[in-house]
């Protein structure tokens, strides 16, 4: 036996007191919809059959929105009377699925679902909102630590083909209009547990235009072979990324100069570094570098390690020796020019 | 059982939580850890060691009824009658029908077997050492044990009787003479008699009287005093007491000598504890030392225990009219009491005789074996007993303690590590053990000509074991310590001949400590060509194995060549096991922990460090490139391998990945001018994007590689992932390059798992914070285990144990390779251990045991392989880590910390996040696995075998492709894109199952991710151990505005999930009955 199965454990895999799980044992532990309550803290239970042959049910829990939560509302601003929240949805619950769940059901047709785990869309900015934000002095709003700019660049492509969702997601379905949000709640009313006729599986209906990758082997492929984008692309988006985030730079520098030099409204300027010379030395400051200077006379300087050094300060002595002379002989000669007369 | 041996108190289960494993669910507190000893760190040290040393006495009531039971004895002896006999022979048949049986060796000489002989009460009965001045020693399972020795009037012996082997026998019927006395005279039926051997020596036996009431034993020993007898007549080398033979008996002789300093030495004992205050504590921590290394008085045991101790104590303190060892002072406190004794022992035979009042005797050497340590003016060799391999292992032994007590070193540190952590640990440390069946007949013949032959045959069997094995094992041993099984005591009243009984068949255990570097050696060299008479004996030794070889540099030498596996000391252990049984033997003997380094190098080439070595030469050839390019903006300033292939510590070594895209090598390039990056994390991972692709230009100018790939994903924190590149070399040996970024100075994670249990820390806790800021050098992981592996060649082995311990029992998924290291690097703390480990069992043994012992809720696990900790540092680790204290709360997260001691000062602290479960679930399992490799017979399969029962189910997947087995199959070529191994995309769906499921289920997968024990992780009170019911559902209470959802239990539902997203993968699911 080689040592890295050994390692693997399947060879020696001890399965006594286990049992292989199948569609027996699985449809055993499911939970009927009879047995479920058909609101559970003024949610209202929505049963789906589960893609398997036993009938496993999963529970979805529904309640008509309402949109508190201040970004949904800035990014979603008219869903207001036309939007269900859902939470527990399957992990992997797309926009087609819960169309087609409503559709099934009989409830109204869904415009779009806002997921908690996705990022939501910017707000589109009004006139009149722009003149109101100027108004409340909200001058640093735009990039405080310079991620609003990022969001401006090209994004990254995506690593998986599609996205999945953890157990702790809920979603906001918004209905094209309150009609048939009104619609989808008699739906849902009409198709709780109590109805042993819903019989809706979850992931049927779903048009053929709209393509959904699979689950499973493929998903882990497909991943992989993201991970190494076509090389030329990647050159591109690198490159691409590169120049904004220059000019981006460029931009920023050219605000900075420009603001160091005009006051704003209130009369203030931006302080910012600039090219004046720096102010005096502080009495600590001039203390320090004396030490510091002190330390390295301290440490010693040698003028005569090198020849060279050794040769100049021969030369040096020359030259001193030299003008000595000059000045000797010259001294000399003035005295001497003195006493003649 | 023997009968004077009490029933063995049930020991409290090591983690009796673990024993009784209840289902998982049932386990949110830690289970209960043992504490180990500890010094209180309220007392001074010398108020510990003396408390210590208390704890280790009998209590002042338990010595006052063992005194009165010998007084009792006393009592009896005395009023003894007198008995006469014609002849020897007629007293033994007297005996005999009295049914007192003590046996004797027989007298070779029966010319005065006629003569008259008369018994009559001792004329003198003293209390035995310790006794008599109320010290007695705890001893592990044992009653508490003393002795009383009488004295043989001295006109049973003539002169004539010392110098033949008359001694002993009169000796042995003298006994059964006070043994007859006793038995008639004893009232009460809580008394019993038994006859044992002096400390195994079978010329003199000794009686045990036994208080089934006071529990209690008196070793009734019968002596006589230097004064009965010229004892220099019985020199070691001149006398011969057996005529036919006629050979010096060096073992009778000092027995007989030994009988006369008895009464002495226990006076002087007596003497020295009250006059020297420190005397007494220093014969408890001698005690307590000897016997947690195996040694006694017992021949068999060593030959050296607590008697030999006081005695060499006595010297040193200079006891009554003994000279003083040394010539200086003697410290009273018992700890430098104990090392001086340490020292003696240390320095013994170092070719310096122990003192000038110590001679030489002739016959012996002070530089070998055996030991001179003589009583001055006397023949008397206090060392007489001690074997061969206790002589060397001693003195390592020694050498080793008073190392752990070096200068600098404080007095609590040093008590610490030489008896609390060994209590603590609790083991004896080998590097392997050999169980050699011995039969008495085979081996008989191979000692034929000693007078030893004859008496005391374990003995030498054990010697002549020994001198054989350190003859072949050579510097690849650096000591043996040997046990046979102890003879039980017999009664004395029996139907027996009175001849000694010996055991032809036993079991010899020998604890092998060897030599890390030369443990391995391939060949052995012997004697040169022109060394005739060596090249005789080596031949002779050797027999078939030797080989004559000439090497490049014109030696001829006499060789020994073994295989490269199994392993190299197993070999030579079985090689030399034949030879000490002459060939007759069909047994073999029992290997323990060598089966360790076959398991890890099974089915693969020998020396896989050849495999290790060769990806790093290629990894170095790849960063040679690297800095050697043209053409790129930035300048390298380190390119280092952080996965564990290049380190010498994964659990497979590194193949070349053919045809298949394997899990790529992964290195880091560190550039200069770090400083210079965009601060912005995004654009950052933008820039060096840019940057990889311009490295991949310009190495593709090289043309060194066959392909170069810049890709990104599988990062640390973020969803989009940092970029890389893969380089395949030629020599199909895939490497991927990342930049060294800012998180991965403070946060070192495994790159393929997000949540929070993937988190190492690194922090530091460096005292002074002085040093903390000028020491530049950060904690660099690969470059201390790249160190330490070159230090010793068993801790890439050991860890590699490590690694598949955890992964064989579904845990090593919530370590990191970093973690898994530094366990291993337990094994090789010089600063606790004495000594780094000599076989990858060894290394592995002490870190399960350190696992097994480390509360984790309170303390950092030290690692001592670079310095000690100080004394502050180690009050400070004994705090409760820092992240213990942020996941104490019922997140189910602990934090597991682990500090080193760092160069400079520096204390390096990592710690990891995981959940409790698996915590808690390391310890259990580390208890388990240390008791079961206290056990000679367990196997590694044993220790490795995971338990399913463990889990609530299991998800098997389809097998795995394993590159390694079909390597003929492929050629040389670039890897197409949609090979991948298997494992790889196992590895991300379990990345899914994680994110997806991991709030309702523990996954625990095998190391190929093959296999994967799932756990039904508690959800609330009550709700996660059964299927949901209507009343369980709980629909959440808040939408977005909440940070929390409350979640349900839907099992099936969850089931489905897994088997949807695994699809194609998933091979079968199985639930637990």
């Amino acid at each position: 036996m080689e040592f890295a199965s050994a390692l693997s454990s399947r060879d020696l895999l001890d399965l006594s007191g286990f049992k292989r799980l199948d569609s027996t044992t699985l449809a055993s532990l499911s939970i009927a919809p009879s047995s479920v309550a058909k609101t559970h803290k003024g949610l209202a239970t929505l049963p789906v059959r589960l893609s398997s042959p036993e009938p496993i049910f999963h529970y979805l829990f529904v309640k008509p929105h309402d949109p508190q939560y201040t970004p949904i509302i800035n990014a979603h601003p008219n869903i207001n009377g036309r939007s269900l929240f859902l939470s527990s949805i399957p992990f992997d619950t797309t926009v087609h699925h819960l169309r087609a769940l409503f559709i099934a059901i009989g409830g109204g047709r869904i415009e779009t679902v806002i997921f908690s785990d996705e990022p939501l869309p910017s707000r589109p900015i009004m006139p009149d909102e722009d003149q109101l934000i100027k108004n409340r002095k909200r001058k640093r709003s735009h990039h405080p630590d310079g991620t609003a700019q990022t969001a401006e660049t090209l994004q990254w492509p995506p690593l998986w083909n599609r996205k999945l969702h953890a157990p702790d997601t809920t979603a906001v379905a918004v209905f094209v209009d309150h009609a048939a949000f009104e619609l989808a709640v008699k739906a849902i009313n009409s198709n709780s547990t109590d109805n042993p006729k819903n019989d809706y599986v979850w992931g049927s209906g779903i048009g053929k235009g709209n393509f959904i990758p699979e689950l499973g082997k493929s998903r882990y492929e497909d991943h992989h072979v993201r991970m190494f984008p076509d090389p030329e692309w990647l050159q591109k988006f690198a490159d691409d990324s590169l120049e904004k985030y220059d000019k981006r730079l460029k931009a920023e520098e050219e605000t900075r100069r420009r603001k160091a030099n005009e006051p704003d409204e209130d009369g203030f300027v931006t302080v910012v570094r600039s090219s004046r010379p720096r102010p005096p030395l502080s009495a600590e400051e001039i203390a320090e570098r004396l030490k510091k200077e002190e330390k390295r006379a301290k440490k010693g300087y040698h003028p005569d390690f090198y020849r060279f050094q050794q040769r100049e300060l021969k030369k040096e002595q020359a030259k001193k020796l030299l003008s000595q002379f000059e000045d000797a002989k010259r001294s000399l000669q003035e005295r001497k020019g003195r006493k003649k007369p | 059982m023997s009968p004077i041996r009490q029933p063995i108190p049930k020991k409290r289960k090591l983690d009796e939580s673990a024993a009784a494993l209840p289902p998982h669910y049932d386990i949110p507190k830690p289970a209960a850890l043992t504490t180990p000893l500890e010094l209180d760190p309220l007392k001074s040290p010398n108020e510990a060691i003396a408390d210590f040393i208390k704890l280790q006495k009998h209590s002042r009531k338990v010595v006052a009824s063992v005194t009165e039971f010998a007084e009792q004895i006393k009592d009896t002896l005395s009023k003894t009658k007198t008995l006469r006999f014609s002849s020897l022979n007629e007293a033994e048949a007297s005996f005999r029908r009295n049914k007192i049986q003590i046996p004797y060796l027989e007298s070779t000489d029966d010319i005065h077997d006629g003569q008259e002989i008369s018994f009559s009460s001792p004329i003198q009965i003293k209390m035995g050492a310790g006794l008599n001045h109320g010290l007695l020693l705890k001893s592990k399972d044992k009653p508490p044990l003393a002795d009383l020795i009488v004295r043989i009037p001295p006109d049973l012996l003539r002169p004539k009787d010392y110098l033949e082997y008359r001694y002993t026998r009169k000796r042995a019927l003298y006994l059964s003479y006070l043994a007859l006395s006793l038995v008639q005279n004893t009232k009460g039926g809580d008394v019993s008699y038994f006859y044992e051997f002096l400390d195994g020596d079978e010329l003199r036996p000794i009686v045990l009287i036994t208080s089934l009431r006071r529990n209690c034993v008196l070793r009734l020993i019968p002596a006589i005093t230097p004064n009965d007898f010229p004892l220099q007549k019985l020199s070691p080398s001149a006398c011969r007491a057996d005529r036919k033979i006629g050979i010096p008996t060096p073992q009778y002789n000092s027995s007989i000598i030994a009988d006369a300093y008895h009464i002495e030495n226990a006076e002087l004992q007596r003497t020295a504890a009250i006059s020297h205050s420190g005397f007494e504590g220093g014969i408890v921590l001698g005690s307590v030392w000897l016997s947690r290394q195996g040694y006694s008085s017992h021949i068999l045991n060593g030959g050296f225990g607590d008697t030999e101790w006081i005695l060499i104590q006595m010297h040193l303190v200079g006891a009554g009219d003994v000279p003083r060892l040394s010539s200086r002072q003697i410290s009273s406190d018992p700890l430098q009491l104990f090392k001086s004794v340490l020292k003696v022992i240390a320095n013994m035979g170092n070719g310096e005789p122990v003192s000038q009042h110590f001679p030489d005797p002739p016959g012996y050497s002070s530089k070998c074996y055996p030991p001179s340590y003589i009583r001055d003016g006397t023949s008397y060799n206090i060392l007489f007993k001690m074997a061969r391999w206790a002589y060397h292992a001693l003195k390592r032994e020694a050498h080793t303690v008073l190392s752990l007590g070096g200068i600098g070193i404080s007095l609590r540190s040093q008590f610490k590590s030489i008896f609390l952590d060994t209590e603590n640990r609790g083991y004896r440390d080998f590097d392997f053990v050999a169980r050699l069946p011995i039969d008495n007949t085979n081996v008989a013949h191979q000692i034929i000509g000693s007078e030893s032959t004859k008496r005391n045959i374990k003995r030498s069997t054990s010697d002549y074991c020994y001198d054989v094995l350190s003859y072949g094992l050579g510097d690849r041993c650096q000591s043996m310590t040997l046990f046979a099984t102890l003879p039980t005591p017999q009664a004395v009243i029996g139907n027996s001949n009175g001849e000694i009984s010996s055991c032809s068949r036993y079991n010899l255990d020998i604890y092998f400590l060897m030599d890390a570097k030369n443990a391995m050696r391939l060949m052995d060299h012997g004697p040169a060509l022109e060394n005739t008479n060596e090249t005789a004996k080596f031949r002779n030794f050797w027999q078939d194995k030797a080989e004559l070889r000439r090497f490049k540099d014109g030696r001829v030498v006499e060789t020994v060549m073994w295989d490269p596996a199994p392993s190299v000391p197993g070999q030579i252990v079985n090689f030399l096991y034949q030879k000490i049984t002459g060939g007759f033997s069909q047994n073999t003997p029992l290997l323990y922990g060598l089966g360790f380094d076959d398991f890890i190098s099974r089915d693969l080439e020998a020396n896989v460090d050849v495999h290790f070595s060769e990806l790093i030469s290629e990894f170095h050839m790849v960063a040679n490139t690297i800095r050697g390019v043209d053409g790129f903006p930035l300048a390298f300033k380190e390119i280092r391998g952080t996965c564990p292939e290049l380190r010498f510590a994964s659990i497979n070594p590194p193949f070349p990945c053919i045809q298949y895209l394997n899990c790529p090598y992964e290195a880091e390039i560190e550039l200069e001018s770090s400083s210079g990056w965009p601060s912005d994390p995004e654009q950052r991972r933008r820039s060096e994007l840019g940057l990889l692709l311009r490295l991949r230009t310009v190495l593709h100018e090289t043309k060194s590689f066959i392909s170069l790939k810049v890709g990104f994903g599988h990062n640390t924190d973020d969803t989009q992932g940092s970029s890389f590149i893969d380089i395949l070399t030629k020599n199909n040996y895939q490497f991927r390059f990342r930049f060294r970024s800012i998180q991965n100075d403070e946060f070192s994670t495994n790159n393929t798992r997000k949540n929070i249990h993937s988190i190492t820390k690194i922090t530091d806790l460096t005292l002074d914070p002085s040093i903390s800021k000028s020491y530049q050098a950060k904690y660099n992981h690969a470059n201390l285990i790249l160190q330490k592996v070159k230090q010793n060649p068993f801790l890439s082995s050991t860890i590699r144990l490590v690694k598949i311990w955890f992964w064989t029992h579904h845990l090593g998924f919530y370590f990191t390779d970093e973690m898994l290291e530094i366990f291993g690097l337990v094994g090789f703390d010089l600063y606790s251990t004495g000594r780094g480990a000599g076989s990858a069992f060894c290394g592995f043994r002490r870190t399960i045991n350190e696992l097994s012992r480390w509360d984790w809720r309170r303390r950092y696990l030290e690692i001592e392989s670079c310095r000690p900790f100080s004394d502050d540092e180690k009050l400070r680790l004994h705090q409760r880590p820092e992240y213990c204290q942020s996941y104490a709360g019922d997140s189910g997260y602990v934090g597991l910390s682990v500090a080193i001691a760092g160069d400079g000062g520096i204390i390096h602290c990592l710690t990891q996040i995981m959940p409790r479960l698996i915590a808690v679930r390391m310890t259990q399992l580390a208890r388990e696995a240390n008791t079961m490799l206290t056990n000679i017979n367990t196997s590694p399969s044993d220790i490795f075998a995971p338990s399913m029962t463990y889990f609530d189910f299991l998800i098997t997947l389809k097998p795995t492709f394993d590159p390694r087995k079909d390597l003929a199959k492929y050629v040389n070529l670039a890897i197409p894109p949609n090979r991948i191994n298997t494992k790889l995309l196992y590895r991300d769906f379990l990345g899914d199952l994680e994110a997806l499921a991991g709030h309702y289920i523990l996954f625990l997968p095998s190391s190929d991710f093959s296999v994967i024990g799932c756990i039904w992780k508690p959800m609330g009170s009550g709700t996660g151990n059964s299927v949901p019911v209507i009343d369980e559902i709980q629909p959440p209470e808040k939408d977005h505005e909440s940070d929390k959802i409350e979640l349900y239990y839907n099992k099936p539902a969850i089931l489905n999930m897994l088997k949807v997203l695994g699809e194609e993968y998933i091979d079968s699911i199985y639930n637990r009955l």
